[in-house]
């Protein structure tokens, strides 16, 4: 678990600092194993990792909040807070993902296709506006309504089925997997095994899809700048990569340290 | 007629107690924590018997081998609690008119039998304040007011005057004596002051530790009393003495203190207990020259006023033992008798009455 | 003359105790009232109208009114009689059923919000016999009205049973012997005595109501118009539009402080009630 001192470290003699990372809510499970990597080759510090709706952090960045790396699931939000010239250097994109449609396996909707999102009376839930994969998920629906296999007025349609906003895309799929929701749409590495037991995937059309680009940067005024630095780069390693990818992160063609 | 035989485990004693309280006003006296004001509320209902019976005229109230128990609402049972249980949100004119609503009586029914009751509780001018602006003795009189409007078979009074002051208390014993006077139910009335007893009641019921010891008319009270209790109660002169030896004519000497009294009608020897009625000591200011046996000098002690009238004042003698007598203000004023004058009490060998064992 | 409510000691002695209780007075206050003095700060009356012109902070407002309404009202049918019963019978269980009905008060929201998805949702015991019958609660503003029932429901009924059992008993003793049936004395006596407690009892309830976040959130979910109440409103904007979040804030603000200032003193002035209350021998002390 990140923040968990790794045995062996005990010993080490510096007082322990602590790194704080900011990060999107569809990066908790690969950044967990990142952070604890990050550990165990840094004796004496401690990851504690911040994971909300990239909106949400940005707002608690800008509101003053002590951070030292932000890791935003869209350009928006680091735009955002470079805005407000609360950034260190520039950012790196990290990752790629793409958006999936999930639907419980008890399937009560009866959806076998996309197109099923616009049928009348199927409960979708979606992020709200402001979060990352709720944009991402609009864009999408627009998208699908472009392609000969779907009506002009499917994203219509599919938007009028929204019955919830949620603010982080852990809650879509929380309500998916609960069989409240009828559908959502979740980044492809919100299925892990764990999600993939109690939900059915629909494979969104590439024509269609959006690719989520993740960018990260180093907070200004951060204490710890070497052990900020030091986790950027681990992530755009190829071991940090590879732990993306085993995830369901696409890894960035060539990832600039 | 109201007859109750109950029987109720209190904390130190058991209550058992036999009363049949007829149409007027039969007043039950005795020490606090005797039980009288349990015995009021397991009439009303408030309180279940252990066991035992209370009838109503011809309704059965309680019958636990009958196994019935009417709620306080269905007795018919009109009671007035020692204190102020007026509802607070209420005026006085509501509080009156509540069992009439609580009866879902009609409007018209309501509003008139409330009139007229309030009219002869002089309560008009009060009907619409609050009881928080009525003083002690107007709020008793709601309370009464309140039960009474509703033609109780029976009507339960817990101390009703004994929260008030003297004066008050002593102002309104005449008007709710008239208004008892004129109710046809039959009232139980608690008190645990003598001047209440002998003011009101035409019968007296004594309860002593749960039990009733002694109850019948008035009267009977005065001239016999059945106890020590009773006899102080009513301010009656109780002593008790040893029989020291006889006279010629055949009476017993008693030593009473440091007294010694012609007794007649004792035949027996040893300690003797008597009364001598507050009535039939004659005072005087010189040794009396009479008939009487019994002479006896002291000093004047106290000078009371003697309730319910004030024609009598009683004046206490000081002594082994200490006596009470009852004489007109007149004679008192007449005679000089202050506390501190020295005065001779003489009353015959016939006033006394020995108590049995 | 009314009287004190507390004895205070006579002159002479040290005021230290007094002292003391004033320092920790003066600490407490400044920890409630900073914050709302910061966020009041924030806002000038010509702001507030501002934004309340904005469609998304006027359709929380009326949500949040119409949910806090219907959720109270709702409480109040609800819990009245239950605080009743509690009062005047004794039964088996009962002990039980007094700490169920305290139990929201100590539950955190969220963890409300997921028991009630267990019941009630599409997949809950309860929710597959309300689908049936075509309700559903999820997604909906009736299941926001439900949240808040479940969590505001203990804030009314602990003072409704506490004014309800403190009644003297020597009233409802009276009210026996004149004749009163069980409905006539609740409605003609023990509520007018005990109306303060009970009004006291609401405004808790629906400053509660009004509040609600977390078992909302996860239960009704959120959505603009038909889940989204004015606290979520606030937590959503405040991840993207200050300025709004924090009209919505001052909002809730004055609305809570207006009802508790209002159900709490007014009505028991002027209905001239000054009954006794907690005396040995009322209800609450069997």
């Amino acid at each position: 678990m990140a923040g968990a001192m790794a045995p062996g470290a005990i010993a080490a003699s510096p007082p322990a600092s602590t790194l704080r990372v900011f990060a999107a809510a569809s990066l908790s499970d690969a950044f967990g194993e990142i952070a604890q990597s990050f550990e165990r080759s840094h004796a004496g510090t401690r990851v504690q990792l911040n994971l909300a709706g990239s909106q949400q952090l940005a707002s608690q960045i800008e509101q003053g909040a002590t951070a030292d790396v932000f890791a935003s699931a869209d350009e928006r939000w680091m735009d955002d807070v470079r805005a407000q010239q609360l950034l260190a250097g520039p950012d790196t994109v990290f990752a790629l993902s793409r958006l999936v449609a999930i639907v419980p396996r008890t399937n009560p909707a009866r959806i076998s296709r996309l197109q099923d999102l616009g049928k009348r009376g199927v409960k979708l839930v979606l992020g709200a506006r402001t979060v990352p994969v709720g944009q991402y998920s609009r864009i999408v629906l627009a998208n699908l309504s472009k392609l000969p296999d779907f009506d002009s007025d499917y994203a219509r349609r599919a938007l009028a089925n929204l019955v919830s906003e949620e603010d982080n895309v852990k809650a879509v799929v929380a309500k998916v997997q609960l069989g409240e929701a009828d559908a959502g749409m979740v980044y492809q590495s919100d299925v892990t095994s764990a999600v993939a037991r109690y939900v059915r995937v629909f494979e969104i059309p590439a024509a269609a899809n959006v690719l989520a680009r993740y960018p990260m940067a180093i907070v200004s005024g951060t204490r710890s700048p070497d052990a900020a630095r030091d986790f950027v780069a681990l992530t755009l390693s190829p071991a940090g990569q590879e732990i993306l990818k085993r995830h369901g992160f696409i890894p960035v063609p060539h990832p600039a340290p | 007629m109201l007859e109750l035989q109950v029987r109720f485990q209190l904390a130190e004693f058991p209550l058992e107690a036999r009363l049949a309280v007829p149409i007027g006003v039969t007043m039950l006296v005795g020490e606090s924590g005797s039980g009288k004001t349990t015995l009021l509320r397991l009439t009303a209902g408030i309180l279940r018997p252990d066991s035992g019976r209370i009838t109503l005229g011809g309704r059965v109230l309680f019958d636990r081998d009958a196994g019935v128990c009417e709620p306080p609402r269905a007795r018919g049972v009109g009671y007035v609690s020692q204190d102020d249980t007026l509802f607070p949100h209420l005026s006085v004119r509501e509080n009156v008119a509540f069992g009439l609503h609580a009866a879902h009586r009609p409007a018209a029914e309501v509003r008139d039998r409330a009139q007229r009751t309030l009219e002869r509780f002089g309560l008009l001018p009060l009907a619409e304040r609050r009881p928080r602006q009525l003083s002690g003795g107007q709020q008793q009189r709601v309370a009464l007011a309140r039960a009474v409007v509703l033609d109780p078979e029976v009507l339960l009074l817990d101390e009703p005057l004994s929260a008030l002051d003297l004066a008050t208390r002593r102002a309104l014993r005449g008007e709710l004596r008239r208004q008892l006077e004129s109710l046809p139910c039959a009232t139980l009335f608690v008190t645990h002051h003598p001047g209440d007893a002998l003011a009101f009641g035409d019968r007296i019921a004594v309860m002593e530790r749960g039990r009733i010891t002694q109850s019948g008319a008035r009267d009977e009270f005065l001239r016999h009393p059945g106890s020590a209790y009773v006899a102080e109660f009513l301010g009656v002169n109780l002593v008790a003495g040893v029989v020291a030896g006889r006279a010629p004519d055949g009476l017993a000497l008693v030593t009473v203190g440091d007294r010694t009294l012609a007794v007649p009608d004792l035949e027996r020897d040893g300690p003797v207990r008597m009364l001598i009625h507050p009535r039939e000591v004659v005072l005087s200011r010189q040794p009396p020259v009479g008939s009487a046996r019994n002479v006896l000098r002291g000093v004047v002690e106290e000078v009371l006023a003697e309730p319910p009238g004030v024609e009598n004042v009683r004046v206490i003698l000081a002594g082994r033992p200490a006596l009470a007598a009852l004489v007109t203000r007149q004679s008192a004023e007449r005679l000089g008798l202050k506390p501190g004058i020295e005065a001779y009490a003489s009353f015959k060998a016939s006033a006394i009455l020995v108590l049995p064992n | 003359m009314k009287p004190r409510a507390t004895p205070t000691p006579a002159s002479g002695g040290p005021a230290t105790l007094f002292f003391l209780a004033l320092a920790a007075t003066t600490a407490l206050v400044a920890l409630l009232a900073l914050p709302f003095i910061g966020l009041l700060a924030r806002v000038t009356p010509a702001g507030i109208l501002v934004h309340l012109a904005q469609p998304q902070v006027l359709v929380a407002l009326r949500l949040s009114l119409f949910t806090t309404l219907a959720s109270t009202a709702t409480v109040i049918v609800l819990g009245t009689p239950t605080a009743y019963l509690l009062v005047t019978r004794e039964f088996p269980g009962k002990r039980l059923l007094e700490v169920l009905l305290q139990l929201p008060m100590v539950l955190p929201p969220t963890v409300a919000g997921f028991a009630l998805l267990m019941a009630f949702g599409r997949a809950g015991f309860a929710g597959r016999a309300l689908d049936v019958l075509g309700i559903s609660l999820p997604f909906t503003t009736l299941g926001v009205v439900v949240a808040q029932v479940f969590m505001a429901a203990p804030f009314y009924i602990a003072p409704a049973r506490a004014g309800l059992g403190s009644i003297d008993r020597r009233y409802l003793e009276a009210a026996d012997t004149l004749g009163a049936g069980e409905a006539f004395r609740f409605f003609r006596v023990m509520l007018p005595i005990a109306l303060p407690a009970l009004l006291s009892g609401v405004a808790m309830s629906a400053a509660r109501a009004l509040g609600e976040f977390g078992a909302t959130i996860t239960f009704a979910g959120n959505f603009p118009g038909t889940t989204q109440t004015m606290p979520l409103a606030v937590y959503m904007a405040m991840q993207s539009d200050l300025d709004t979040a924090v009209v919505l804030s001052v909002l809730l603000l004055l609305m809570s402080f207006g009802l508790l200032l209002g159900l709490r003193s007014a009505p028991a002035g002027w209905l001239g009630i000054q009954a006794r209350a907690g005396t040995p021998g009322s209800l609450s002390a069997r």
